[in-house]
């Protein structure tokens, strides 16, 4: 084993959202299908909930990957909090209308009614927690007229619990909940985004003692792991830099370096 | 003559049963040496000392029931009187025993007099719990040596059933006593 | 570059910590259990003690009663008999109360009974050797008679035929030898090697003296008396053996030794006779 083959192993825990990165897990996966075909549906909205750092957003991504090749898609990852602003770029990407002078919502309304599209656009919009309250009712009111459907994400915290509860009862046909992995979830995991990566060395040396280990540090949140991970890749390629006749276990990650990858992040203290 | 002869015949005879008797006992025959006695005892009904010596063979030998002739002969010295106590109170435990485990009748309730031997003990142990119908064995701890523990229960035998007690130490059998 | 030697020492630390704190939480936890121990278990043996004082309490106070009760009641009637049935009742409460707090009786085997069997089983072994030897003598002797009385009846023929010139002769007296008590002693001897029964060294003893072998007799004695004290015959032989050995001295400290523990009647008369010169 060399630096090299640590720092590769590194680079795939680094915290980006793409979807070629995604990990197909059993029970997600068997979630993402169902989403999938809840879109053809006529519904209005579907929220998707979890902590941060469950693979909200990374569902998403892939989400939008898969089905905007055959279907009218449009993703905002990062959330446009100025109402003009947001209908302004919705009527550009949806309808293709440049509008320079302010693009209020009775307006956005009246466009959309008057469009006639094959197929209903999907808007998928990430962090949707940060969408002021007046624009969430009016982004409710849209979803109504039946011309546009809507996949939102949301952090579960309690301001947002009240937004599924209140606003969005009666118009959300699907809320999906993701959650932290298992034990046997994070393995997989690992492993198979190290295999990925034709990291297949690393990839052995995780066994169940050790991922237990990881899983009871980052409770199976899948960003916590990926920032643990990518620490303990750093320091094994920081000892082989230091020393190159480091010797290290080929077939095991001690617990003692994970804990100090623990350390270096402040999950443990010292 | 033959009258001397006579008498002296009998004696040795009845000095030869005896010695056999005496013979068996040491050499640990109780069996033997219990109904050698039970057989011949009215030809030595006046040597408490012999009936003592096969009462207690029969008792080694788990005949408790062929203690009932013994308990009834000794009486004529303090010693005879003491052990004819000591195996009527064994006959007695054996007998509310098997009323008990055949007829549920409840013990609990009675104090009674016991013995330093093992079957008392077992009685003792067994008196104290509270009579359970569908229990067909019982097991019991010797409070006084953590290492031994018994084990009771009834088999049958044509017409009848007969009291089993097994002893364990360290959890091996040691010895098992079929009571007659 | 993560600074591998900082980041080692910072995990030392840590590991410290840990195993500090289960220590520590491992001492409270034995400490709480102790304490929890020495609390439970001192309230558990004053509970007994409370138990059985407030058990007594109840009968006593009731015992107060009847006799107040009672005495009451002699107050009403001076009677004697009602006194006296107080004082019945009184203490045939006090013996039941007694009764319930004893434990129950406990009868142990005893077997004394075997040492008077095995004593009783030497006695007769003695006693039927010696029938059986005696008999033996019987019988040689008869044996002996028949032998010698053709023999007699002979002679006195002879003496009939010659009756002036003849004297009487004088009948030779009836010498009866026993030819065959040596084997006899010898057949025993084995016997004796092979069961050590103490009535056959003492059967032998006995023949030995009898044919004065005084030495031979006084060693079966000695080997008697060394497996069986308790045999009063054993003491004599050996006594006599000793004095025919002219250990008179010996053989009176060994009686009176005999005598202190055994009171024998025999032994006590033999002394007497040794003493006084009648037995030498």
């Amino acid at each position: 084993m060399d630096t090299e083959l640590f720092n590769s192993s590194k680079d795939v825990f680094l915290d980006t959202v793409n979807a070629k990165d995604y990990i197909e897990l059993d029970r997600i996966s068997s979630i993402y299908q169902s989403l999938k075909e809840s879109i053809t549906k006529p519904l209005k909205m579907v929220l998707l909930y979890g902590k941060p750092g469950t693979g909200k957003s990374m569902f998403l991504t892939k989400l939008y990957d898969d089905i905007s090749s055959y279907m009218p898609t449009y993703i905002y990852k990062t959330p446009i909090i100025d109402e003009i602003e947001f209908f302004k770029v919705l009527a550009q990407d949806m309808f293709n209308m440049k509008y320079d002078d302010q693009l209020n919502f009775t307006q956005f309304m009246k466009v959309l009614n008057s469009s006639k599209t094959e197929q209903t656009p999907i808007i998928l919009l990430d962090e949707a927690q940060l969408y002021p309250d007046i624009l969430m009712e009016k982004i409710r009111l849209l979803s109504d007229t039946r011309k546009v459907k809507f996949v939102i994400t949301l952090h579960k915290t309690e301001k947002e619990d009240l937004i599924a509860k209140e606003h969005f009862k009666t118009r959300i046909w699907e809320s999906i909940e993701l959650e932290n992995a298992s034990n046997f979830e994070l393995k997989i995991y690992i492993q198979k985004k190290l295999m990925k990566a034709n990291c297949f060395d690393t990839a052995n040396m995780f066994d169940e003692k050790s991922v237990n280990l990881i899983h009871k540090l980052t409770h199976g949140n899948y960003r916590e792991s990926n920032k643990l991970l990518y620490t303990l890749f750093d320091i094994y390629e920081s000892y082989l830099t230091q020393d190159k006749h480091y010797k290290f276990n080929q077939n095991k990650v001690p617990s003692k370096m994970i804990e100090m990858a623990a350390i270096y992040l402040g999950l443990l203290n010292d | 003559m033959k009258i001397l002869l006579f008498l002296l015949l009998t004696s040795y005879l009845y000095a030869d049963i005896k010695q056999n008797i005496f013979e068996l006992y040491q050499e640990k025959r109780y069996k033997e040496a219990c109904i050698k006695g039970a057989s011949n005892f009215n030809s030595f009904r006046q040597d408490e000392e012999l009936i003592s010596l096969y009462a207690f063979s029969c008792l080694k030998s788990d005949y408790i029931d062929k203690l009932s002739i013994p308990i009834v002969i000794l009486k004529n010295s303090k010693e005879a009187r003491s052990n004819s106590a000591y195996f009527s109170i064994i006959l007695m435990q054996k007998k509310l025993l098997y009323h008990s485990l055949v007829d549920g009748y409840d013990l609990s309730s009675l104090k009674l007099p016991t013995t330093t031997n093992i079957f008392s003990k077992v009685f003792d142990l067994y008196s104290k719990e509270k009579i359970n119908k569908e229990k067909n064995i019982y097991l019991f701890e010797d409070k006084d040596d953590k290492n031994r523990n018994y084990k009771l229960y009834l088999i049958q035998q044509k017409n009848s059933y007969k009291i089993v007690i097994e002893e364990f130490y360290n959890r091996f059998q040691i010895k098992k006593h079929i009571y007659r | 570059m993560i600074n591998t030697q900082e980041l080692e020492k910072r995990w030392f630390k840590y590991k410290f910590k840990s195993y500090l704190l289960h220590l520590i939480i491992f001492v409270t936890s034995i400490v709480f259990i102790l304490l929890l121990f020495i609390f439970v278990g001192t309230d558990l043996l004053k509970k007994p003690t409370e138990l059985k004082k407030e058990s007594t309490n109840i009968p006593k106070e009731k015992k107060i009663e009847k006799v107040i009760i009672q005495k009451t009641i002699i107050k009403k009637t001076p009677d004697v008999k009602i006194k006296k049935l107080v004082e019945v009742n009184l203490t045939s409460i006090i013996k039941n109360d007694e009764k319930q707090e004893k434990q129950p009786l406990i009868v142990e085997p005893s077997f004394n009974f075997i040492s008077q069997i095995e004593s009783d089983l030497a006695k007769k072994s003695i006693v039927q050797n010696r029938q059986i030897s005696e008999k033996k003598d019987i019988q040689t002797q008869i044996i002996e008679v028949e032998k010698k009385e053709p023999k007699k009846t002979i002679q006195k023929e002879i003496q009939r035929k010659q009756p002036i010139q003849t004297v009487e002769k004088k009948r030779k007296p009836i010498h009866i030898v026993r030819q065959n008590t040596q084997e006899d002693i010898k057949a025993v001897i084995k016997r004796f090697e092979k069961n050590h029964n103490p009535a056959l060294s003492l059967f032998i003893a006995r023949q030995y003296y009898e044919i004065k072998e005084y030495k031979k007799a006084y060693n079966y004695a000695l080997i008697t008396n060394g497996i069986n004290n308790d045999i009063e015959e054993s003491w004599i032989i050996f006594a006599k053996s000793l004095v025919k050995l002219n250990e008179r001295t010996i053989a009176i400290k060994m009686l009176k030794k005999y005598i202190q523990y055994s009171n024998s009647y025999r032994a006590i008369t033999l002394l007497g006779d040794i003493n006084s010169g009648k037995f030498r």
